[in-house]
């Protein structure tokens, strides 16, 4: 592991995957308490209204036929 | 160590898809922000030139460590990366935000199907260049977060996946801790605890 190519996987891909990690944790464990998640309706429904842009919000609407 | 050319390859490949793809997944998602921020020029640069240096240094030799160093320099590597990228989501809170994107989630987990890669460290036991008691947990436990990461991603915001998606994420770190440990105790030097057969080349 510490000879070329192996050592790349330590120095560079391990810590992107344990940050890749720890950033989808942050977000799921953060998740719940900011959109009021209750484990069964997907929650990315009240993500985009936190967090995309008015048209976004617009165009969603109209997808559901609002 | 005599390393198949595939081998190499892949593990390189995989390295330069990895700095490419999340500064694109970032981008994508940039622009859906509000306020849109752009944050992916420089963590493509950043990681750009991380890995062209990480990859120079492995090439030179600069990752095996001397007899009597304590903290072999790829865990040394290891820790300098881990703070630096720490440092950077704690600065800047663009970056937090773009990341903490439902779109930008499905891809951060997608990105870890290079975790297929642990395969190479199952081919290299096979042909004798490191040892099963490393190899094994660490290319097995790999191997199923990298196969699993795209249904992982794909599912992510089905309802009942939360979970599963808390769970899995628990199961990434815990086997990428197996692996550096392991690593670290099998590795000729003071951090040596396990005399293994084939040895860990130096």
């Amino acid at each position: 592991m510490t000879a070329f190519p192996t050592a790349i996987i330590p120095t560079f891909l391990m810590p992107l995957s344990i940050l890749l990690h720890l950033v989808s944790l942050r977000h799921l464990f953060s998740a719940p308490a900011r959109s009021g998640f209750d484990g069964k309706t997907p929650w990315t429904i009240s993500q985009r209204a936190i967090t995309e842009k008015p048209t976004d919000q617009r165009h969603f609407a109209s997808n559901k036929g609002e | 160590m005599n390393i198949p050319l595939y081998v190499t390859a892949s593990v390189v490949a995989v390295g330069a898809i990895a700095a490419i793809a999340l500064p694109i997944i970032l981008a994508r998602v940039s622009k859906r922000a509000a306020p849109p921020v752009n944050v992916a020029t420089p963590v493509g640069l950043a990681l750009g030139a991380w890995f062209v240096l990480t990859t120079i240094l492995a090439a030179v030799g600069a990752y095996r460590p001397a007899l009597s160093v304590v903290v072999p320099p790829g865990g040394l590597a290891l820790a300098v990366t881990l703070v630096g990228t720490g440092l950077a989501l704690m600065l800047f809170p663009g970056l937090r935000r773009v990341l903490d994107h439902p779109v930008a989630q499905q891809g951060v987990m997608a990105l870890q199907t290079w975790r297929i890669e642990g395969a190479a460290f199952l081919i290299l036991m096979l042909l004798g260049q490191l040892p099963p008691l490393f190899a094994l947990p660490a290319g097995i436990g790999d191997l199923f977060v990298g196969m699993t990461a795209p249904f992982m991603a794909r599912k992510l915001h089905r309802p009942g996946m939360h979970r599963l998606a808390i769970a899995w994420n628990l199961f990434g770190l815990l086997d990428l801790a197996v692996a550096v440990g392991l690593g670290v105790t099998t590795n000729p030097g003071a951090t040596q605890l396990f005399c293994t057969f084939p040895p860990q080349r130096r």
